[in-house]
């Protein structure tokens, strides 16, 4: 290996060169796909996802698969066996997950681009917290044939880049229909459109709120310097976007998670993480006939209950704004609990909920997330580039 | 006792079910891709059309109501021969039937899993993802001559509408009230009724417990299943990878389906024997052969059931693989030649052999009558003396001698005439 993978980026690397680095939890051929766990280790996939091919056929080179979360399952990126993932801004801090070697390969200029999974905020958290931009496409612009399934009705393929130009680049040669993943819609074509100016812009108070006071005044600054106007509504319900994703996310990631017995796919459970473990168990648990009208069916009533309000909200507004994260990145080891990591999602969650497109820009150590509706994905890349210029 | 089937259809189609593999035999695990192999991160691909179609086709003739959005579970079990440890498997998309005095549940649409053997714990997963018509029945059948007579029908349903050949047919039995034994493993019609009788009779000596038992075809009994098969609770879940399904377009393209009954008897109004119908409408391609050859129908069944299919039965193919069509089938029959030598040259054209069967002149087969009864001068006397049943031994001598080209009754008619009889 001719290159210094500091900060535990690469689950495995090339010795050629290449611009691309791909999250393990996307096959690529000729790469193990691990997604992270010692479980996979020996899974070698025989095909390769479609979003890839269509950046291989670009002429980008896929240089390594990047370490995660096990299975994508964490906030953290540092929930893996495999790998030893650090924030390259300060070593004792966590760089932020799920797709955290991806951001960390490209904070260290290891590669240009670097793509990942985002179920629930996976690119934008370690995105934010390596000081980059994460880009999470509408659900449905990009194919997911070839990214492994962890919460099917979440998943997205998301970027992980320098810049918004970089972002824009690989959205562009991503998106499109695909006969092999039926979530895939035509005509989403990323094409230049007008940016920031004259968008109406929207936050919500109980996400501010809930923030740490040093993230909120550099909110108040960003949108100050940039001359944002932004109106800030009361939504005190978006709390309870945590339990509804998180009912849905286990319940689907147990049935996904139940391929891997051995018989074909992977070694022992027993090899599993706790926290991938914890998915498994409360997902059978809410699944199963006696306890699904209390737990999963409600969560899939909540989402409803969600989607219909954010329609309702982007009629009077073309973007939602907040701190991508609540907090400054956590030291290694800080969290210890599980609810702790769950409710760090908490700007991050309602864009998956509502479908919608969601990118992060980093700002003095925090990250500046604006969302849209779903399939505006052209507007809000532009929008976003205009907002990078003017922080 | 109370019986209700599940039954398995497998239609005939070029492609899996939710991949474009290819559904016809090869080697173990070469008819294989991504999907149906479960690959990690793999999805479903728009379910077979054709498939789909041959659904809605059998809910119409089962008299079901249909569902026009349908949407995609995943059912939950561990099986050797399924890769994911879980099914995917539809809503019913045809509900409330019935069909030969039975009432139909429903029908809906799943993918076969793969094929495991238990004694060398092999899996072949060329099967695996293979589309699947489940129609599950009421338990309405309380004899075994209306379970027989149900399963020939819906055999002979599927054949007419030329949806498949191949059914497995999952067995519940019940008597007296008392627990539903599922009989599962069962590939034939005789099968069925073999697994129902001996479940009767053991229920009758053992008891019921609610259980899966597998039947065994060479010992003729059912045995518990070896693995657990019936799970408690399967964790049916919507398959977020699917949408839903929208049938109406294909419900309304699928014109009513003829029903086997009338058929049958606009036949036997045509001189056909009633179990001469009911063969030719068994399978579509017969009947539709029946229709599209142009020749006097009575004669044309007869040669259908009498000679094409057994000639087609000897060499196990289909008429579909045989080197035979409609033209050359219809040349053949207006022809106008004797029956035994239009089976040689059927037989000919089926062997792709280039036997020229010559049709013998009124002239040859005067020539060899006279030939016969010069040679059997002798015998000829003693016929003309009252040894009257001489005449069929001279009716064969002819018949040799003229390789089975003229019709028999012809040769006789000759042969009356110049014996003087």
């Amino acid at each position: 290996m001719t290159l210094k993978d500091r900060h535990g980026a690469f689950i495995s690397l090339t010795d050629t060169p290449g611009e691309l680095a791909v999250k393990d939890n996307i096959c690529v051929q000729g790469f193990m796909c691990t997604a992270s766990s010692k479980l996979l280790e020996n899974y070698e996939p025989p095909y390769t996802a479609t979003a890839v091919q269509k950046l291989q056929k670009q002429g980008l080179t896929v240089m390594g698969k990047t370490s995660c979360d096990e299975f994508a399952c964490g906030s953290t990126g540092t929930h893996t066996s495999l790998a030893n993932p650090r924030n390259p801004l300060d070593e004792k801090r966590v760089p932020g997950g799920s797709s955290s070697g991806s951001a960390i390969a490209v904070k260290d200029g290891l590669v240009r681009y670097a793509i990942g999974s985002d179920t629930g905020g996976s690119v934008r958290c370690p995105a934010t917290f390596c000081q980059i931009v994460g880009y999470r496409p509408s659900y449905g612009q990009i194919s997911r044939y070839g990214l492994m399934d962890m919460c099917m009705s979440f998943d997205t393929i998301g970027t992980l880049t320098r810049n918004v130009d970089d972002a824009i680049y690989l959205i562009t040669g991503m998106s499109g229909k695909d006969d092999k993943d039926l979530t895939t819609m035509n005509s989403v074509d990323v094409k230049e459109t007008p940016g920031l100016a004259g968008k109406r812009l929207v936050a919500f108070r109980q996400i501010l709120e809930s923030c740490d006071p040093g993230i909120r005044e550099k909110f108040n600054e960003a949108t100050e310097k940039a001359k944002l106007h932004v109106d800030v509504i009361d939504f005190p319900e978006i709390h309870k976007s945590i339990p509804t994703y998180y009912m849905i996310v286990f319940a689907e990631f147990a049935s996904a998670m139940q391929r891997f017995d051995g018989k074909f796919f992977g070694k022992n459970r027993e090899l599993l993480g706790q926290e991938v473990k914890r998915r498994i168990l409360l997902g059978t648990f809410i699944s199963q006939k006696e306890n699904k009208d209390k737990w999963y069916t409600q969560a899939i009533n909540a989402r409803k209950w969600f989607q219909q309000k954010f329609e309702a909200m982007f009629a009077k507004y073309d973007f939602v704004i907040n701190p991508t994260m609540p907090s400054p990145a956590p030291l290694v080891g800080e969290i210890t609990d599980p609810i702790t990591e769950y409710s760090m999602d908490l700007g991050t969650i309602f864009p998956s909920l509502m479908m919608g497109p969601s990118i992060s820009l980093p700002y003095q150590g925090m990250g500046i997330q604006l969302t849209g509706k779903r399939f505006s994905d052209s507007a809000l890349l532009y929008s976003a580039r205009d907002l990078e210029g003017a922080l | 006792m109370k019986v209700g089937f599940e039954l398995h259809v497998t239609p005939l189609t070029e492609s899996k079910m939710y991949c474009d593999c290819p559904t016809k035999n090869a080697q173990p695990n070469l008819q294989v891709c991504p999907i149906c192999t479960g690959q990690p991160g793999s999805k479903p691909m728009a379910p077979n059309e054709t498939a789909l179609r041959a659904g809605i086709k059998l809910a119409k003739a089962l008299n079901c109501t249909l569902n026009e959005s349908v949407s995609v579970m995943r059912k939950h079990y561990f099986y050797p021969d399924l890769p994911n440890n879980y099914q995917l498997t539809s809503e019913p998309f045809g509900e409330n039937g019935s069909f030969n005095n039975v009432g139909i549940t429903e029908i809906h649409f799943e993918e076969d899993p793969g094929q495991y053997d238990p004694k060398s714990g092999l899996v072949d997963l060329n099967r695996s993802g293979s589309p699947l018509l489940e129609v599950v029945t009421e338990p309405d059948i309380d004899s075994i001559e209306k379970a027989r007579d149900f399963l020939e029908e819906f055999s002979a349903l599927l054949g007419f509408l030329g949806i498949s050949q191949k059914i497995k047919a999952d067995t519940n039995v019940s008597i007296n009230g008392g627990a539903r034994v599922e009989v599962k493993n069962i590939g034939s019609i005789s099968g069925a009724l073999n697994a129902i009788q001996y479940e009767v009779n053991r229920q009758a000596k053992e008891g019921a417990v609610l259980e899966t038992r597998h039947y065994d075809k060479d010992t003729m009994t059912t045995k518990p299943a070896r693995l657990k098969e019936t799970v408690a609770d399967y964790r049916y879940m919507r398959e977020p990878n699917l949408p839903t399904i929208h049938l109406g377009k294909l419900i309304k393209e699928t014109p009513e389906p003829p029903k086997l009954d009338e058929i049958r008897q606009k036949l036997v109004a045509q001189g056909l024997t009633m179990e001469t119908a009911r063969i030719i409408t068994s399978e579509k391609w017969l009947y539709d052969l029946f229709n599209n050859v142009n020749m006097d129908k009575a004669e044309l069944a007869k040669f259908l059931r009498r000679d094409l299919l057994n000639e087609l039965k000897y060499r196990q193919i289909s008429f579909e693989n045989s080197s035979l069509d409609v033209q050359k089938l219809e040349q053949l029959l207006n022809e106008g030649i004797s029956p035994r030598a239009r089976t040689e040259k059927l037989r000919a054209l089926l062997d792709n052999k280039a036997v020229d069967v010559t049709e013998a002149s009124h002239d040859d087969l005067e020539k060899a009558v006279d030939a016969v009864l010069e040679i059997e001068a002798a015998a000829v006397e003693k016929y003309k003396n009252g040894k009257k049943n001489l005449f069929n031994y001279f009716l064969g001598e002819v018949d040799k001698k003229l390789g089975h080209s003229v019709k028999p009754g012809d040769i006789a008619r000759v042969l009356k005439k110049k014996l003087g009889s």
